[in-house]
């Protein structure tokens, strides 16, 4: 049922971008406010990616306070449609905890799987509270080798300025030829849990302006197709992507562009280019596939990763710009 | 035989309270060993770099950590920026929002390479700076480059080549590390000033030879550049205070110039104070010491209010015998005026109190036998037909007060005032004031709207009544003290940012000064790892061209294991350090084994201190930092604990023996 939802998806997502949301932006409204990522200071929600299909994944948190602070732990399945378990912990002072998602308490099965964790303050159980004492960060060990370790991330932080577009750099360094784009959607419930679906998406470039923008380090431009990433699997609507064929995801996810920019001419010994991701808005579906008006607490979370498939990778936070009161448009470009 | 076991069993007791004790104050001081916590034993848990407390002016702090262990045969690493307590209130997302510079790590020490790439992401064309500064934060090497909008480079620290094809020399680079800055500038290498320009966003890999890579966003430092409006007062009247010392720019329209002028207390006898000033003439040091006097004298006799001026003249459009109108026709009447005044015709004006106020003291005529109707008076006068063209101009009295010992006549519809006086004769130079004094007054003169043109006037005057033009004795001198005259016009201004960064308050490169960091890690498994935990620290200067300099921070070390337990580490002073952990994630370096070995025993205390802590700044034997890696000794508890723990199964094992002999 909820495949038959995610295919109508997809049917309805090309009428959205060719119809609805080009009139809600022609309206003067239609861009969503997508704080930028909050990698820096303490917080009360921080949200981790996680792999575990040919990776192990470590989260940790700590309570960095003198205060006993209670977390309610969730852990969202995207190769499960968005299947969710959950668990409630305590840290005392100054605690750190390491867990192996594999071997979360409770013992849920995430193995091969993808997804991400949610941990947030959770004032309901015996503990304590205290806010912005949470800090965290994952480490996703690929079994050919490499590391992808980056900060957890909070997107909640109303201090933050809207992030417009986003900038992800790649390169060639050492080898690399694959990458993880992820993009991670997710329905702020309360202080203590949050919500994600396959129906609840973040939705990056217009058919028209601002596109999705693919630069090579010659200035070549391209633009590419918007991109949605849901809480799932499903092709087109992935958690996880690929940059392009040049550099495509090491899961064997879509691409964002059909281009191969590290194919192209070099200049000196390292191929570079970057990404240029306009966020549009959130984008949200009901059951039946049909577009919903989405709920007013969507947040996005995104990193990158790229890896030579061999040794060497690494991964942080998608870094953003923010135009602050103003709002400028991209120029339509070549397409892809 | 019970008193023995008792006694076993509380030398364990006490050896094992005493010897751990003092394991919980520090085992080392920070930066022996290359690590920030030597002899400190922890695979997972976090940092704590506490207290941060600057000692020079200082613009950045920061730090980074990351590990390095083999998992499954392979050697895996990866690195990330600590947390802080706090960023900035502009750029409250540092290392995930692009800026106006950019700053990270580099070393190409250890057989590693560093690549930092860099996108303009914005729609301008752009020159940047890049400097780069070494272990003791010197520079050692710097550059220019130029990126079109969109563009993307790599630098490659181990072949550096310039987006714009440019080869610096790299070999000073080479077996060396530090922090570098990239700075938007306006045009490099001159003048090199740094740039209101946030579209540099910037990413790093440190590829080591062991072939693992430490890859994180650079940190971005906003640039903050405003204009800055603020508003001040200025007095339409000029000298309204007679702060200069003399009338002009008050003119005396009519009369002899013996009968006004400016003069201190002491002008008058007996003296009589100056009014304090109001109105932003205060400011002038001068603004309390001075006030004017007018006076009708029979001695310098004239006519009456604008007798003998042409009628395209303020005067002569208002002529009048009878000014304060009362029957009886006026002579020797004296009249100052000030300068044309328009509210609200300059530019930056934003408002105008649209009155005039005033002091006054009136000085009165002798009125022993009878008094007079000599009277004193200030106008506001309209005379925009005199500025505006017009043909046959003719200025009009807006508002009037006047000032007399009987109450008699009226102005502008308004009663003149008796005003009393002191019965004290008074003198300024050759007029005698017989009558006295009155108190001091403070007047308002209303409405002078906007974009019409005015004066005002102080007028005294006699009247012809037998005895009040009288220049003998009862003299009928009258006149006025008068002081304070202010229309307040607000004007807006502004200190403006023309998009160079001057440090100034409107015009500056966001600063992080966090007072605390705090790096995680953990290690796999009991693993063999190395780590590598960074400080950076900088100030920047901004004229006449941008550089980013040494700065230095001290600050507490500490460290929790992931049973919440603390550990002190000593404290530091640094501008840039690099240093391992502790000793079970020592110095990056110090790590080789891509696997772990089976059967490696866990590490014990040995018996007595391994080293003698040191109270001088330790040698970079493997580490980096620059020159100062010092603080406060604390190493007690490192000898305890190392002498008393080791006793523990002594003292047990000399309870048993005591067991064992008494059941035989």
């Amino acid at each position: 049922m909820l495949q038959d939802s995610l295919s109508k998806i997809k049917y309805f997502l090309v009428l959205a971008f060719l119809l609805v949301l080009p009139m809600q932006a022609m309206a003067g409204d239609g861009f969503g406010f997508d704080p930028i990522d909050q990698t820096d200071t303490g917080v009360d929600r921080l949200i981790y990616y996680y792999d575990t299909t040919g990776r192990q994944t470590y989260v940790q948190v700590t309570n960095t306070s003198d205060s006993f602070v209670g977390i309610h732990v969730q852990v969202f399945r995207a190769d499960e449609s968005c299947a969710e378990d959950n668990f409630d912990w305590c840290l005392t002072p100054g605690d750190t905890e390491i867990w192996n998602v594999e071997e979360f308490p409770g013992g849920f099965d995430v193995s091969d799987s993808n997804g991400f964790v949610a941990i947030s303050v959770n004032d309901e159980i015996s503990c304590g509270f205290e806010n912005n004492a949470l800090i965290g960060m994952f480490r996703i060990i690929d079994d050919l080798g490499y590391e992808y370790r980056t900060n957890a991330a909070s997107s909640e932080d109303f201090t933050a300025f809207s992030a417009d577009y986003n900038v992800l750099n790649f390169n060639d360094v050492n080898g690399n030829n694959l990458s993880d784009v992820v993009g991670i959607t997710y329905l702020a419930l309360d202080i203590d849990q949050v919500f994600a679906s396959p129906l609840l998406g973040s939705l990056f470039g217009f058919i028209d302006d601002p596109q999705v923008l693919i630069f090579d380090d010659v200035e070549n431009i391209n633009s590419c197709s918007p991109t949605v990433f849901t809480c799932s699997n499903t092709p087109g609507l992935e958690i996880n992507k690929g940059i392009d064929n040049s550099i495509p995801n090491s899961q064997g996810f879509s691409q964002i562009c059909n281009t191969s920019k590290l194919d192209g001419p070099v200049i000196g010994a390292v191929d570079s280019g970057w990404l240029f991701l306009p966020f549009i808005d959130f984008i949200c579906f009901e059951g039946d596939g049909d577009l919903d008006e989405c709920p007013s607490d969507l947040f996005f979370v995104g990193f990158l990763g790229i890896n030579n498939g061999d040794g060497t990778g690494s991964m942080d936070s998608w870094i953003s710009h923010s135009f602050g009161d103003f709002q400028t448009l991209i120029p339509t470009l070549l397409s892809e | 035989m019970i008193s023995k076991l008792r006694f076993s069993l509380i030398a364990v007791i006490l050896l094992v309270l005493l010897g751990f004790g003092f394991q919980n104050q520090a085992n080392g001081q920070a930066g022996e060993n290359a690590q920030f916590c030597p002899f400190v034993e922890i695979s997972d848990g976090w940092l704590k770099i506490d207290d941060i407390i600057p000692t020079t002016p200082i613009n950045f702090t920061a730090g980074l950590i990351g590990t390095v262990e083999g998992v499954n045969g392979n050697v895996v690493g990866g690195m990330d920026w600590m947390h802080v307590d706090f960023t900035h209130f502009d750029a409250p997302t540092p290392t995930n929002q692009d800026g106006a510079q950019i700053v990270t790590w580099w070393t190409q020490k250890e057989g590693r390479n560093t690549f930092v790439q860099l996108t303009n992401d914005g729609f301008d064309f752009q020159w940047v700076h890049a400097r780069i500064l070494d272990e003791n934060c010197v520079e050692i090497r710097n550059f220019c480059d130029f990126y079109t909008p969109g563009d993307t480079h790599v630098y490659d620290f181990g072949d550096l080549i310039t987006n714009e094809g440019g080869t610096p020399d790299d070999n000073v680079l080479q077996g060396k590390e530090g922090f570098l800055t990239i700075t938007a500038v306006d045009e490099c290498p001159s003048p090199d000033q740094a740039v209101d320009y946030n579209f540099l966003a910037a990413t790093v890999q440190i590829v080591d030879e062991l072939d693992y890579v430490y890859g994180y966003n650079a940190y971005h430092r906003r640039a903050v550049c405003f204009d800055e409006f603020f508003t001040f007062d200025v007095n339409l009247i000029l000298n309204g205070s007679f702060q200069d010392g003399f009338l002009g720019p008050w003119s005396l329209a009519q009369g002899n110039s013996n009968n006004a002028g400016v003069i201190q207390s002491s002008g008058i006898s007996p003296s009589i104070p100056v009014p304090p000033c109001q109105g932003p003439d205060c400011d002038d040091p001068d603004a309390d010491l001075f006030m004017a006097f007018v006076a009708s004298d029979d001695n310098f006799p004239g006519g009456s209010y604008g007798q003998g001026f042409g009628p395209n003249t303020i005067l002569g459009s208002l002529a009048d015998p009878t000014f304060i109108n009362t029957a009886v026709t006026e002579t020797n009447v004296t009249v100052i005026q000030s300068n044309f005044f328009t509210p609200l015709a300059q530019f930056d004006a934003i408002n105008n109190t649209n009155v005039v106020e005033y002091d006054l003291r009136f000085l009165a005529a002798n009125d022993l036998l009878f008094t007079c109707d000599n009277y004193a008076a200030v106008c506001l006068v309209n005379v925009t037909q005199f500025v505006d063209g017009t043909l046959l101009p003719v200025a009009q009295l807006v508002d009037c007060d006047c000032y007399n010992r009987n109450g008699n006549g009226n102005l502008t519809g308004e009663q003149c005032a008796d005003v009393g006086d002191d019965n004290v004769a008074y003198a300024i130079a050759s007029h005698e004031f017989q009558g006295g004094a009155s108190s001091l007054f403070s007047g308002v003169l209303s409405n002078a709207n906007n974009f019409q043109t005015y004066v005002v006037q102080v007028i005294t005057g006699q009247k012809t009544n037998d005895g009040c033009f009288n220049d003998t004795f009862p003299r009928a001198d009258t006149g006025a003290l008068v002081d304070n005259f202010r229309n307040i016009e607000t004007l807006e201004d502004f200190f403006e940012c023309d998009g160079i960064l001057t440090g100034a308050f409107n015009a500056f490169l966001t600063s992080f000064t966090p007072t605390q960091l705090a790096g995680q890690f953990n290690v796999i498994d009991d693993n063999e790892a190395g780590g590598d935990a960074i400080m950076i620290n900088f100030v920047d200067e901004y004229l006449p061209e941008y550089r980013t300099l040494a700065a230095f921070v001290t600050a507490e070390i500490g460290i929790f294991d992931d049973l919440e337990e603390f550990q002190s580490c000593g404290d530091v002073l640094v501008c840039f350090v690099r240093l391992g952990i502790d000793a079970n994630i020592p110095i990056s370096e110090d790590f080789s084994s891509p696997t772990p070995t089976p059967g490696t025993p866990t590490p014990t205390m040995t018996v007595g201190p391994s080293t003698t802590p040191p109270t001088t700044t330790p040698t970079n034997g493997g580490g980096g930092g620059s020159c100062a890696i010092a603080g406060n000794p604390v190493q007690l508890g490192t000898a305890f604990a190392n002498v008393l723990i080791p006793l523990v199964p002594v003292a047990i094992a000399f309870g048993v023996r005591a067991v064992r002999r008494r059941k035989k």
